[in-house]
């Protein structure tokens, strides 16, 4: 390898005559990496994969974008810190990914009054925190009480407020059963008891919960009962976390008996993605996830197994602001959904580990329909028929105006994930050859969330995701009640806003399976088709890069990563 | 002289009061809530106005902008900067511990930049070919051009991944430096040396130099003896402006590096609007450059013979 | 040995050093003949403006709409600089992008040495009171991080290249002004102005005959060394999150959103990344031929 460095020095030597040195030392370099890019490949992830048996021991080099502003695994609002309070706490109970189901955890067993309004969860017996203290209906009323209403003289903010609305208190009749009730229906408590996502309601100690949010950044006293614990937390850089000795309480369904495989993991924070690819290229990292798509295949070329799961909840919706002109229009908003090319988007910006959305669910949530057929399809000429009808007419630069008013849209999404601004320029570039003007504010999170306070009256459309593996979710975004995704009023023209709150709000009516998909049906209808108050993209994916010995990463059904079963084929 | 240090001391003060105040009033220009920032974007709407309330009540945001300033400004007096608004850690101890990371890849990456940018200026004026002058010339503009984040991808691709001699991330020793160091350093380095050229160029060029070349000197005696003494005052002042290029470079060294930094901090500090972090940043950063300019005015008369006789007869002009 | 008449020319004690007519005209065109890198400095330079007032001229290729089967086509006789993502032709973006960049560039540097200058002369040359205060305002500037007032200034005003360029234009108005004061002290303590004012010369007059012309060097220098920091600024704000709005192509900004593929796709960075390079350079050499232009 050195002597293609070499090589390509002495390549480079008589151009560096001509040009200025800065520009030689850059043509040097690239000449350098475009020699690099062809000659790697069969690196250290070509290794052989181990006999399939689980080998104990090792260190898990795993690297990320992201990293934990606070070890606390309660508040969070990024990947990173969902990912490692999974594997640090446990939960009252596990989804499984593939069928939505709800499964035992930390409960046993557990059931639910009709109004849905007491869900009364039976605790395993055996938990213990790693401190030693027990695991019991306390504990889970303690947990439950600062989840929702924080604590401020700890300086601890109520993470759990929007996850458990209405929630009134938890009753310990005994030492292994927890009561928690609610106000009003709550179906998708159930589901919620076992979300994994952003500030996640994962079991701490009560000597943690009576920690202050400044203590509780001293990792060694955050205490769960999970399969690892905090060995060392230094903020933007990296977390370590040791095997928990004597765990034994995996979620059943994922058939793990005893403590996690792996003795340590080390997750570092590497913002750059080329970083994060060479690095695994290098044998640096073992794994990483927040892998580039156009990395993909490069990295599938040298060896690296690419594993994947589109994030269950909304796709990367589009939210038109029913309020505001001209996306008040309806006929716009149709024009939207109907007027990009799905297939270029596909072509030219998703990888095989991402899809085109097909309905404003993802196809991994129960209750998703197919809208792929219907609403949510290319069709240009219709779409410039459904504008040309509503008195949208071609403008002498192409853009199409009514009333003197020009067919603007002004988008607002945010820059987190890489596939967004290719795609929303994709789409850009489509609709403006049906005549619409679509204006793209794409920003890191907290310009986004400082711009969706006034989305009201600033924005059309508003572009993001949100994470929930349950159909209800429809109802926390768009009920008028609630998130209210498409600002939906009075001067919502041709909405009748009492209907979507209902359509919507039967969500948290029912557990019925049979039941629920008819209502998540209804809602969808409304949302797509009969109102169109939102145009789906594409639905995003945790794509995890790893090299052949690694074994074992679980996504779950958040698309969060679990490391108890995960393995090193080598050991080390 | 006494009264010219007490004069620098203030100044120093003022500096550091005045960047402390800027710095909120920019703050609460910036047309964000950071309450908003607290929560997950896509449940914003969601999240109730009581949890709101609470929110803004725990971090003091709710009272008038006044008082806030106040207490901050109270506090700060005591070296108490109050807990970060994301962490909840105490922001002393944050920046504390961050701060030998960035002090450590800042010194190396200025020591190297004022080599390289001696380096350049004493060849472009010692010098007798034409064609090396200009090259040489050529080169630090040819350092700011390619950008920081560009270069260091690069030289990642090439010495970490291809060649495997250095650390691709994190802090693991002299070794992991080698690069963030000469990334860092080549773009602080363009201005100094540019500057450097310059006034070399001129001191050569001046009529103590033209005596000295009367006299018989060599050239080379010319450049280390006269130019160089006379030339390094600008390169001073330069030097406490290169400062802030260190931090804004530094965000994002550290950023491409994956290393723990005050720039990385600040720069998520900023993006969060977590008020107090920020201002704990600036106030070190202010504190720092008025230091350095301390150091550097206090220099300055002793290199400059012109400015030591000002100095003696008592005028202010060198404040 | 032959040693270059500009570098042991005694100090321009006259002041009067303007070349102009056009004799002297001629002779700097005979000059310019002989400086192969500086004819091609200006060709670069030239084109570069070309691009920015006729884009159309240059390339057929639309800069906004791709072809989506040439995704990352590498660089070609057909695609000069290779293609992007969406299949746009990266040569069409950079030429496109000349003018948002150029004019950033512009008002950047503008704002920064027009200000800065003023404020650097104005301080440096009054003295006293007025010194004091404006330098202190200065110092205030210079001690809050540029990064963080860009951002602030960014973030208030909105997302796109010109009030990215405003951001570091006003953050650079400090340094400029630190360096004219200092300059200014310098030459005002020079032997010859000294003298100048022992000639009889008013202030104005000394002011605009020997102090400004002789300070501005330095100052110029550092403008130079602006163009290349403002249109880098933007590509660090692109880096950091930061940019104009899309689809608008900016030099800085492809430089930028590039990196991501480089390990795969080099070419959508470094291509522009090596035009940036080499504009800049092709700056500083014009500026420092121009500078010893009027040494003479």
């Amino acid at each position: 390898m050195v002597s293609d460095l070499r090589s390509s020095i002495e390549r480079a030597a008589p151009r560096r005559k001509k040009w200025p040195w800065g520009a030689g030392i850059v043509a040097v370099l690239l000449i350098a990496v475009s020699g690099f890019a062809l000659t790697r490949g069969g690196g250290p992830g070509a290794q052989a994969a181990g006999d399939g048996k689980p080998v104990h021991g090792g260190t898990l080099q795993f690297a990320l974008i992201d990293y934990q502003r606070s070890p606390d695994p309660q508040w969070g609002t990024n990947y990173a810190e969902s990912l490692i309070g999974n594997n640090i706490t446990d939960k009252l109970t596990w989804q499984d990914p593939d069928t939505g189901e709800i499964t035992p955890w930390l409960a046993k067993s557990w059931e639910y009054n009709k109004d849905l309004t007491e869900f009364t969860f039976h605790l395993r017996t055996d938990v213990t925190f790693s401190d030693g203290t027990p695991f019991d209906s306390a504990v889970v009323k303690a947990n439950f009480d600062q989840y929702v209403h924080g604590d401020q003289k700890l300086g601890i903010l109520p993470n759990g407020a929007t996850l458990l609305p209405g929630y009134i208190e938890t009753r310990t009749p005994d030492k292994h059963t927890a009561i928690i009730r609610f106000k009003k229906p709550l179906a998708s408590f159930l589901q919620a008891s076992s979300f994994t996502a952003n500030a996640q309601p994962g079991f701490l100690s009560l000597s943690t919960l009576k920690l202050s949010a400044e203590q509780r950044t001293d990792p060694k006293k955050v205490i769960g009962t999970g399969p690892f614990v905090y060995q060392s937390w230094k903020a933007q850089v990296s977390t370590v976390l040791v095997k928990r000795k004597g765990y034994n309480w995996s979620p059943p369904a994922l058939k793990h008996q005893g403590e996690a495989y792996l003795n340590k993991i080390v997750f570092s924070t590497i913002p750059e993605a080329s970083v994060r690819t060479g690095s695994l290229g290098s044998g640096a990292i073992d794994a990483t996830l927040d892998v580039g798509t156009t990395d993909e295949k490069s990295l599938a070329d040298q060896g690296f197994e690419i594993i994947h799961r589109a994030v269950s909840g909304t796709s990367i919706f589009f939210n038109f602001n029913s309020r505001l002109f001209p996306t008040n229009d309806i006929a716009v908003r149709k024009a939207i959904q109907l007027g990009w090319n799905r297939e270029a988007l596909k072509k030219t910006v998703l990888t095989g580990s991402y899809s085109v959305a097909t309905s404003v669910l993802g196809p991994s949530v129960s209750g998703y329909a197919d809208y792929s057929g219907s609403v949510l399809t290319y069709d240009p000429k219709k779409a410039e028929q459904l504008l040309e009808k509503a008195g949208w007419k071609r403008g002498p630069d192409g853009i199409r105006v009514k009333d003197g008013k020009k067919l603007v849209v002004k988008l607002l999404g945010i820059n987190n994930l890489v596939v967004n601004k290719p795609a929303y320029e994709s789409i850009q570039q489509d609709l403006k050859k049906i005549g619409i003007d679509l204006q793209l504010t794409v920003v890191p999170i907290p310009d986004y969330s400082a711009n969706v306070a006034k989305a009201k009256t600033d924005w059309n459309i508003t572009a993001a995701n949100r994470s929930r593996n349950d159909p209800a979710v429809l109802n926390l975004q768009y009920s008028p009640l609630l998130g209210n995704g498409s600002y939906l009023g009075e001067d919502s023209t041709g909405v009748d806003v009492d209907e979507v709150t209902k359509t919507l709000g039967r969500l948290e009516l029912t557990l019925d399976p049979v039941e629920r998909k008819q209502y998540a049906k209804a809602a969808q209808d409304l949302l797509l088709d009969k109102y169109a108050l939102v145009n789906p993209v594409y639905n995003p994916s945790q794509v995890i890069a790893q090299a052949k010995y690694v074994h074992g990463i679980i996504f779950d059904a958040q698309s969060r990563n679990h490391f108890v079963n995960a393995w090193k084929g080598n050991g080390k | 002289m006494l009264r010219y240090l007490a004069l620098k001391v203030g100044r120093a003060l003022f500096v550091v009061w005045a960047a402390f105040t800027l710095t909120f009033v920019l703050l609460f220009v910036l047309p964000a809530n950071p309450v908003d920032l607290l929560f997950d974007p896509a449940e914003l709407n969601t999240v109730t106005s009581e949890v709101r309330e609470q929110a803004a009540e725990s971090y003091g945001f709710n009272k008038p902008v006044l008082l806030q300033y106040l207490g901050r400004l109270g506090h700060a007096l005591t070296g108490d900067f109050g807990n970060s608004v994301q962490s909840g850690r105490s922001v002393t101890a944050t920046i504390l511990d961050v701060l030998p990371s960035t002090f450590v890849l800042a010194s190396g990456a200025l020591l190297l930049a004022l080599l390289i940018a001696f380096a350049i200026a004493l060849i472009a004026t010692s010098t007798r070919r034409a064609w090396v002058r200009n090259l040489v010339e050529a080169l630090p503009s040819g350092a700011v051009s390619v950008p920081v984040f560009l270069s260091g991808i690069l030289m990642l691709q090439v010495f970490s991944f291809q060649l495997g001699w250095f650390p691709a991330f994190g802090d693991r020793g002299a070794k992991s430096l080698v690069l963030p160091v000469i990334t860092l350093a080549i773009p602080v380095s363009g201005p100094i040396a540019q500057l450097l050229v310059r006034s070399f160029a001129t001191e050569f060029r001046s009529g103590y130099v033209t005596t000295s070349w009367a006299k018989g000197a060599t050239r080379g005696v010319i450049v280390v003896r006269d130019v160089f003494r006379n030339a390094s005052l600008p390169a001073l002042t330069i030097a406490g402006i290169t400062f802030g290029n260190l931090i804004a470079g530094s965000v994002i060294t550290e950023t491409v590096f994956a290393r723990q930094g005050i720039g990385r901090m600040t720069q998520a500090a900023i993006n969060t609007l977590d008020v107090p972090l920020v201002q704990g940043v600036v106030v070190l950063a202010a504190a720092s450059f008025a230091v350095i300019n301390l150091i550097v005015d206090l220099i300055y008369p002793l290199l400059d013979p012109r400015l030591r006789a000002t100095l003696t007869v008592g005028s202010p002009r060198a404040a | 040995m032959t040693v270059e008449p500009d570098t042991l020319a005694a100090p321009a004690l006259s002041g009067s050093a303007r070349p102009g007519s056009g004799r002297a005209s001629l002779r700097r065109l005979g000059e310019l003949a002989q400086q192969p890198v500086l004819v091609a400095s200006w060709i670069t330079v030239l084109v570069v403006i070309g691009w920015a007032v006729a884009p159309r001229l240059f390339t057929s290729y639309s800069p906004y709409n791709g072809d989506s089967a040439a995704s990352f086509a590498p660089p070609s006789a057909e695609h000069w600089f290779g293609t992007d993502r969406l299949g746009r032709d990266l040569f069409a973006r950079t030429v496109y992008g000349a003018h948002t960049t150029l004019t950033a560039t512009l008002l950047a540097v503008l704002i920064a040495f027009g200000i800065g200058t003023v404020v650097g002369l104005i301080a440096g040359f009054s003295g006293g009171i007025v010194d004091i205060a404006v330098m202190r305002l200065v110092d205030v500037f210079l001690a809050i991080p540029s990064l963080l007032l860009a951002m602030v200034v960014v973030s208030v005003l909105g997302y796109s290249t010109q009030n990215i360029a405003l951001a570091v234009g006003i953050s650079s108005i400090a340094s400029f002004a630190r360096v004219m004061r200092a300059e200014v002290l310098t030459v005002v303590n020079q032997d010859y102005v000294k003298a100048a004012y022992g000639l009889g010369g008013g202030r104005p007059a000394v002011l605009l005959r020997h102090v400004v012309p002789n300070s501005l060097n330095s100052v110029i220098a550092l403008a130079a060394l602006e163009v290349g920091t403002a249109v880098l600024a933007v590509a660090s704000l692109g880096f950091l999150g930061y940019g104009a709005p899309p689809p608008q192509p900016e030099w800085g900004l492809l430089v930028a959103e590039g990196r991501d593929y480089v390990a795969t796709h080099p070419w959508p960075s470094i291509m522009p990344g090596l035009l940036l390079a080499l504009v800049v350079v092709a700056t500083h050499r014009i500026s420092t031929s121009y500078r010893k232009e009027h040494r003479r």
